[in-house]
C-alpha cells in the first residue's frame, strides 16, 4: 500500500517537474507573437492560441503535487491547534473533500473530452486546431488529484500506526 | 424555498469545511458540485466543468504565471542587494534613513515583482540587522519592514490586482493604473510617518557618530543597480498604457527584461531558471485551483438567486451607501484575518459588485480600497502573512510581539488613507481615467 502511494507521489513530483517548464513555451509563443507583429509585421494567428492551449496543462498538472506539499490555500486557524488523533481526522476530511472535487470532475469532464474526440471539434479560430488533447488534461489531472488524495491518506494512517 | 435550504446549507458546510483546515479550492468545488447535483440533477454539473474549460483557456488569467515569473527571476538575481547598498550610502544622513531607505527599496520591489514575502524576507535578512546594529527602537525597524513589504499588492504589477480586475471584469490596465497613486501616497505617507516620529525623538534612530564622506561619484555610480528594473518595469507598464501590448503579452516582455537583467549580474543559468519555473507553478497551481473552485461555487450562488436576494435585502435595509460601503470594508477586513487574499477576491467580489454598481460607486476605486485592506489584513496579528514571513528572520532576542506594537502605528496610517481615499475618489480614479482619455 505504502509502496503504491509513494509511486504516486513519485509520479506526480515527476510531472510537477516537467509541467513547470511550459512557462517558458508561454512565454517565448508571446515574445515571438509581439516580435511577429511589430517587427515582422505579421501577427501569426497561432502563437496565442497555443499558448492559451498549454495554459490550462501547466497548471492543471501543478495541483495533484502542490495537494502533497500542503501548498494549496487553507484556513489554518483552528487546525494548526489540534494535535494527535484531531488533527489526523481533520487531516484526512481535507483530503476526502479533494478527493472528491476531483472524481466529480472526472467524471463529468471524461464525457466531454471524448465527445470532443470523437467529434474531431476544433476551435474555430483562424488557426482552427482541435482541442481535444488540452480539454483531456483536465480528467488526467483530476485522476491524478484523486490518487494523490488516497496516497496522503496512506501515509497519515500510517504515521497514526506509528504513533 | 427549497433553494433557500440549499443556500443556507452551502454556506454553513463552507464555514464549518474552512475551519478544518482544508484545501479552500477543494472546500469551495466539492461543495458547489454537491450543491448543483442536490439542486438540478448532476447534469446541471456539465455547466461547471464548461467553466472549467474556460478558465484553462483565459488569456487573462495567464498573466498570472508570466508576472509571478517575472519576479520570482529578478529575485533571483541578485538586485535586490544592489539596491540595498545603494540605498544605505545614500540614507546616511537622514533622520532614521535605514528605515526610510527600506519603505523605499520596498516601494521599488513592489514595483518589481509585488510579491509581499519576498519583499519582507529580503528586508528582513538585509535592512533588519542594520538597522538594528545601529541601535534603531526594534519595533520602528520592524514596522517599516511590514509595511513596506505589503505595497507590492497595489503598485503595479500585482497578482491580486489581476485575479481582481478579472474578477469583476475591469481591464487589467485600468486597474493597474488606479493602483499607483494610491500606492505612492501609502508609501510617502510611512515615510513621512518615520521622519516626524526620529525627528522628534531622535533616540529612535540613531545616526552613525562619523559620516564617511562618500565622494559624489561613487554615490552615483552606486544608482546604477536602479537602471535594469527601472527598464523592466516602465518597459512593462510603458507598452501596456501604449497600447502596443496586452498586460499578458507585456508579461511576457517583462520576464524577458528579467532575464536580460540576470545575464547582466551574472545569475541566469538552467538551475535559477528551474528554481524560478517551481515557484510559478506552486503560485499558479494554487491561484487556478482556488479559481475553479470559486467559479463553480459562485455560479450556484448566483444561479440559485442569492446574489438577487442579497440586493434586495440590501435594498430593504434603506441605508445610508456609505454605512453599506462601510459594512463591506469591514466584512474584508475580518475575513483578511483568517483567509487569503485570492480566496476572498474570487468569492466577495462576484457578490459585493453587484451592490457597488447599485449603490452608484465605481469598482475601480473599491478595488483599491479593497487592495487596502487586504494590506491590512497582512500586518494585522495575529494570522498577517508579513509576522509569518518576518519570523523567520528574527533575531533571537527580539520577540514577536516588538513585531506586533511596530505594525500598529503603520495599521493606524492605513486605515486614514483608506479613509481619505473614501472621501476623494478622485485621487484613485484620476490617472487610470487620464491615461484612458489619453490612449483614445
Amino acid at each position: 500500500m505504502i509502496q503504491i502511494a509513494r509511486g504516486v507521489t513519485a509520479l506526480n513530483h515527476a510531472l510537477f517537474g516537467c509541467a513547470k517548464w511550459l512557462i517558458y513555451a508561454i512565454v517565448v509563443l508571446m515574445l515571438w507573437e509581439v516580435a511577429s507583429r511589430y517587427a515582422f509585421n505579421a501577427p501569426t494567428a497561432w502563437a496565442p492560441e497555443l499558448a492559451t492551449l498549454i495554459f490550462g496543462p501547466f497548471f492543471l498538472m501543478g495541483g495533484p503535487y502542490l495537494l502533497h506539499m500542503g501548498g494549496h490555500v487553507a484556513v489554518d486557524v483552528l487546525s494548526e491547534r489540534a494535535t494527535g488523533r484531531t488533527a489526523a481526522i481533520l487531516h484526512l476530511v481535507g483530503l476526502l473533500l479533494a478527493a472528491i472535487f476531483g472524481a466529480i470532475l472526472l467524471w463529468f469532464s471524461a464525457p466531454l473530452v471524448i465527445q470532443s474526440f470523437q467529434y474531431g471539434e476544433t476551435s474555430y479560430s483562424a488557426w482552427n486546431p482541435v482541442i481535444w488533447p488540452a480539454k483531456a488534461v483536465l480528467p488526467f489531472a483530476s485522476l491524478l488529484l484523486i490518487l494523490q488524495a488516497l496516497a496522503d491518506a496512506v501515509f497519515a494512517l500510517q504515521t497514526q500506526e506509528a504513533v | 424555498m427549497e433553494s433557500t435550504l440549499i443556500l443556507i446549507f452551502m454556506f454553513m458546510s463552507l464555514v464549518a469545511f474552512m475551519l478544518s483546515g482544508a484545501g479552500l479550492a477543494f472546500v469551495l468545488g466539492a461543495i458547489a458540485f454537491i450543491s448543483t447535483v442536490l439542486l438540478w440533477g448532476p447534469s446541471a454539473l456539465i455547466v461547471a466543468v464548461l467553466n472549467t474549460f474556460d478558465t484553462m483557456t483565459s488569456e487573462a488569467l495567464m498573466a498570472i504565471p508570466l508576472y509571478v515569473l517575472m519576479a520570482s527571476i529578478l529575485q533571483k538575481s541578485a538586485i535586490i542587494d544592489a539596491l540595498y547598498d545603494a540605498m544605505e550610502t545614500w540614507s546616511a544622513n537622514i533622520n532614521g534613513g535605514l528605515a526610510i531607505g527600506t519603505i523605499a527599496i520596498c516601494t521599488i520591489l513592489a514595483a518589481m515583482t509585488g510579491v509581499v514575502g519576498a519583499a519582507v524576507a529580503a528586508m528582513g535578512i538585509l535592512a533588519l540587522p542594520s538597522m538594528l546594529s545601529r541601535g534603531y527602537y526594534p519595533p520602528l525597524a520592524l514596522g517599516a519592514i511590514c509595511a513596506g513589504g505589503t505595497l507590492g499588492i497595489l503598485i503595479p504589477p500585482s497578482v491580486v490586482t489581476i485575479v481582481y480586475a478579472i474578477t469583476a471584469q475591469i481591464s487589467i490596465g485600468k486597474m493597474f493604473a488606479a493602483g499607483i497613486v494610491p500606492g505612492l501616497i501609502l508609501a510617502g505617507s510611512y515615510m513621512a510617518y518615520i521622519l516626524i516620529r526620529t525627528w522628534l525623538n531622535p533616540a529612535l534612530a540613531p545616526k552613525p557618530e562619523i559620516v564617511e564622506a562618500i565622494p559624489m561619484r561613487v554615490k552615483l555610480g552606486k544608482l546604477r543597480s536602479l537602471v535594469l528594473p527601472a527598464i523592466v518595469v516602465l518597459g512593462v507598464l510603458g507598452s501596456i498604457y501604449t497600447g502596443i501590448a496586452t498586460p499578458t503579452e507585456a508579461a511576457a516582455v517583462g520576464v524577458l527584461g528579467a532575464a536580460l537583467s540576470a545575464l547582466v549580474t551574472k545569475r541566469l543559468n538552467i538551475t535559477m531558471l528551474s528554481q524560478a519555473a517551481t515557484d510559478t507553478l506552486r503560485v499558479t497551481a494554487m491561484i487556478l485551483w482556488i479559481t475553479i473552485g470559486a467559479r463553480a461555487f459562485i455560479s450556484v450562488f448566483v444561479a440559485t438567486g442569492g446574489a438577487d436576494s442579497l440586493l434586495n435585502f440590501v435594498d430593504t435595509l434603506e441605508a445610508s451607501r456609505w454605512v453599506i460601503l462601510g459594512v463591506m470594508v469591514l466584512i474584508l477586513i475580518f475575513l483578511g484575518l483568517f483567509l487569503d487574499e485570492i480566496g476572498i477576491i474570487l468569492l466577495c467580489v462576484p457578490v459585493f459588485l453587484p451592490i457597488v454598481a447599485a449603490l452608484d460607486f465605481d469598482p475601480l476605486w473599491f478595488g483599491v480600497l479593497f487592495m487596502i485592506t487586504a494590506q491590512m489584513a497582512y500586518i494585522t496579528p495575529p494570522f498577517g502573512y508579513t509576522l509569518f514571513y518576518l519570523k523567520g528572520v528574527l533575531p533571537p532576542e527580539i520577540g514577536i510581539g516588538q513585531v506586533y506594537r511596530g505594525v500598529i502605528p503603520f495599521f493606524l496610517i492605513q486605515v486614514a488613507i483608506l479613509i481619505l481615499f473614501v472621501c476623494f475618489p478622485a485621487l484613485v480614479t484620476w490617472l487610470p481615467n487620464a491615461l484612458a482619455a489619453n490612449a483614445r
